[in-house]
């Protein structure tokens, strides 16, 4: 009986040690990692050295021309990783280099033509500059569904790069302005192409795609899903989070003239900067539909065979579940809140059972309300970008028009009834506290403010609750 | 006679001195605010985050003109140092002129952090965020309407630093006005504790530039000694 009592110790604590390591395996799962590599060439490098070096690899420009344009571009470059756009040394990026590989033959780590910056910003975007850097926005690997797609993506825009597009308009730019350093500068900031251009770019990039191991025929999808048409992909059910069987906001602000309104202006925003970090994929590309009908006319003049082993996705998988992490951490940590609710709310109906996705809704919610009841909310929902996203038009509006005593009330109704599901979250009691500060004062704040230094006395946020508490 | 002759003496000098003030460059105004509840013993070290000098073509502050500010980054970098340690300040510049462990925890850590940072403060209502402002204006607020909030988890660089401050001494000039700001954040609350945002009617050159650090650090020691 002992013995039998031994082994069904053993086999129990085989499983919990089994169970434990799937859940460590999973955690460091939602883990981005970042090499120890001490080579930082990429990011620290010498603008003027590096100019000279691929003014002599063209021929559009006379020299000091080319040389103030790669330098220009560098500088914007070396700005942005200055300013903390970038992603350091990270695995995704390294993943990406190893798919333009695939993509472009010419590309080799020895003559290394294109470098990969992967930037922090949850907008879906890329592309590549005149000196071959490929800037890839974290949004555009959790936008896509698979690494065709994805694929599909890179290739047309290293062939703006291939086909010298950039150094051809700024040609031409100088040509008709002779303004000089005026010309290329706001030419390089808009980063706009002639539709001529983008139509090359697509016929270049799946000649690039039908000869490497994806399917050329994801492109077409890749499009739909960067435009926003497809609204899987993008949209969430605002009215399921913010109708409970606690509280019920007043859910019919979110009128549709209204939100066909806002979704209107956000389409005709053409401002977008690329030092903003508000530049939009495809933003000169007002022919989405056409260009997907021509991409499928290309794929047939080229009698293009879908190639039977189609690349892994299994390594996509699992960067696409990072990059929908990290979008939400980066919205978070950058202060853009109703982007990163919305993010939030998306990586929840996503994986349900997911704490940092909850915690995530919690923290860009409380910000959101907090931003309301000081009265600077403005500026941060006219920043945030529409993008063609129904539900993100709808959040604006609710943020808009709902009162102050209501948000609060919502708040905490919802905060409150979180706490009562589970009072193990360090951070629902944490906000929960707060909000309590913003809608019924500092006193019931206390209440929750004490609760959380007896339960939580190591707990993240215990240095502002100890101060609060003072 | 005697008297009036005094205060006429007295009046023209005020007025000569006042109308020296309207008439040349300057500060426009100047705004500081803190929460240090501790005194300076507490400010044992301050990481300072690549002091960056910005020169933009206009006031719109759109069009960067890199050439002129890169001529300024090496000596804005060694000014920070030079003057904080003037001022008995212990501020540690982390840049891309670092070298070898600093210059990689400067990309690794530090960088992320510089840009939540700023993102933060964009959400403040503060005169970096009214540029179109041109009001003549100096005073000292207490504090800035919305307290402003980084993320808990970047607390995690407290102990790798030995410090809980990490500092923002930034400058973005163009030919009608220029904006300096000094900030510095406490990661263990997770919020600004200290912030100097001027207002400068002009391009900063190299002997504004300095004037700036020096004057900066120089306030900020002499708000510890209140």
């Amino acid at each position: 009986m002992k013995k039998y009592f031994t082994y069904l110790t053993v086999f129990c604590s085989f499983v919990l040690t089994s169970f434990l390591s799937v859940e460590a395996q999973q955690l460091s799962d939602d883990q981005l990692k970042v090499f120890q590599s001490s080579d930082l060439s990429k990011y620290n490098f010498d603008i003027e050295k590096k100019s000279k070096a691929l003014v002599k690899n063209q021929e559009f420009l006379e020299k000091d021309v080319a040389f103030k344009v790669y330098a220009d571009a560098l500088l914007r470059i070396s700005s942005m990783i200055n300013a903390g756009d970038f992603y350091i040394n990270d695995e995704i990026s390294e993943y990406l280099e190893s798919i333009i590989q695939k993509i472009d033959p010419e590309n080799n780590p020895e003559s290394g033509i294109y470098r990969v910056l992967l930037s922090r910003s949850s907008i879906p975007n890329a592309f590549c500059t005149v000196d071959g850097t490929v800037i890839v926005n974290i949004g555009l690997i959790g936008l896509m569904q698979n690494e065709s797609q994805l694929a599909g993506v890179l290739a047309h825009e290293i062939s703006h790069f291939k086909k010298s597009h950039s150094l051809k308009q700024v040609k031409a730019s100088i040509e008709d302005s002779k303004s000089g350093r005026r010309a290329y500068s706001s030419l390089y900031l808009s980063m706009k192409y002639s539709r001529d251009s983008e139509y090359e770019a697509d016929a270049a990039g799946l000649n690039l795609i039908a000869a490497s191991p994806f399917d050329a025929y994801e492109y077409s999808k890749a499009l739909e899903l960067v435009t926003g048409k497809n609204s899987d992909s993008t949209e969430i059910d605002l009215i399921k989070f913010f109708k409970s069987d606690v509280f019920k906001l007043d859910t019919s602000i979110i009128s549709a003239k209204e939100v066909k309104r806002l979704l209107k202006k956000s389409a005709k925003k053409e401002e977008r900067t690329l030092l903003s970090g508000n530049d939009e994929m495809f933003e000169s590309h007002p022919e989405g539909q056409k260009r997907q009908l021509a991409a499928g006319e290309i794929l047939s003049s080229i009698s293009y065979v879908k190639p039977t082993v189609v690349s892994n996705d299994v390594e996509f998988k699992r960067y696409q579940r990072l990059a929908r992490f990290e979008m939400v951490k980066n919205d978070y940590f950058r202060a853009d809140y109703l982007q990163g609710l919305h993010n939030a709310l998306r990586l929840a109906d996503i994986y349900p059972t997911n704490a940092f996705a909850k915690n995530m809704i919690v923290s860009n919610l409380y910000w959101l309300c907090n931003l309301k009841s000081a009265g600077v909310i403005d500026d941060l929902l006219d920043e945030t970008e529409i993008r063609n996203i129904k539900s993100m038009a709808q959040l604006k509006l609710i943020f808009e028009e709902t009162p102050n005593d209501e948000l609060g009330k919502f708040l905490f109704t919802y905060l409150k009834k979180l706490w009562e599901a589970d009072n193990t979250n360090e951070t629902v009691l944490y906000y929960l506290a707060s909000a309590a500060d913003i809608h019924l004062g500092k006193e019931t704040a206390k209440i929750h403010y004490k609760n959380y230094s007896s339960k939580f006395p190591n707990g993240i946020y215990i240095s502002s609750v100890n101060e609060k508490l003072q | 006679m005697r008297n009036f002759s005094k205060y006429s003496l007295g009046l023209a000098i005020l007025l000569l001195f006042l109308s020296s003030c309207s008439s040349s460059k300057g500060f426009i105004f100047a705004l500081h605010t803190d929460s240090f509840q501790n005194k300076k013993s507490e400010l044992i070290k301050v990481i300072c985050i690549n002091p960056t000098f910005r020169k933009f073509e206009d006031t719109d502050f759109d069009d960067e003109d890199y050439e002129f500010a890169s001529k300024f980054k090496q000596l804005y970098n060694s000014s920070i140092e030079k003057y904080s340690k003037k001022n008995k300040l212990n501020y540690e510049v982390y840049s891309p002129y670092s070298e070898g462990e600093k210059l990689t925890s400067y990309y690794k850590d530090l960088l992320p952090l510089k840009s939540a940072i700023l993102k933060s403060l964009n959400v403040q209502d503060n005169p970096m965020n009214e540029v179109e402002s041109n009001t003549y204006k100096k005073e000292i607020i207490q504090k800035f309407v919305v307290p402003t909030m980084l993320p808990a988890e970047l607390a995690e660089l407290v102990g790798k630093y030995n410090t809980p401050y990490f500092s923002l001494v930034d400058i973005y000039t163009s030919k009608g006005k220029s904006y300096l700001f000094h900030v510095i954040v406490d990661l263990n609350l997770g919020r600004i504790e200290y912030q100097e945002i001027k207002g400068y009617s002009g391009l900063v050159k190299k002997s504004e530039m300095k004037m700036f650090v020096y004057d900066s650090f120089y306030l900020l020691d002499k708000f510890f000694k209140k």
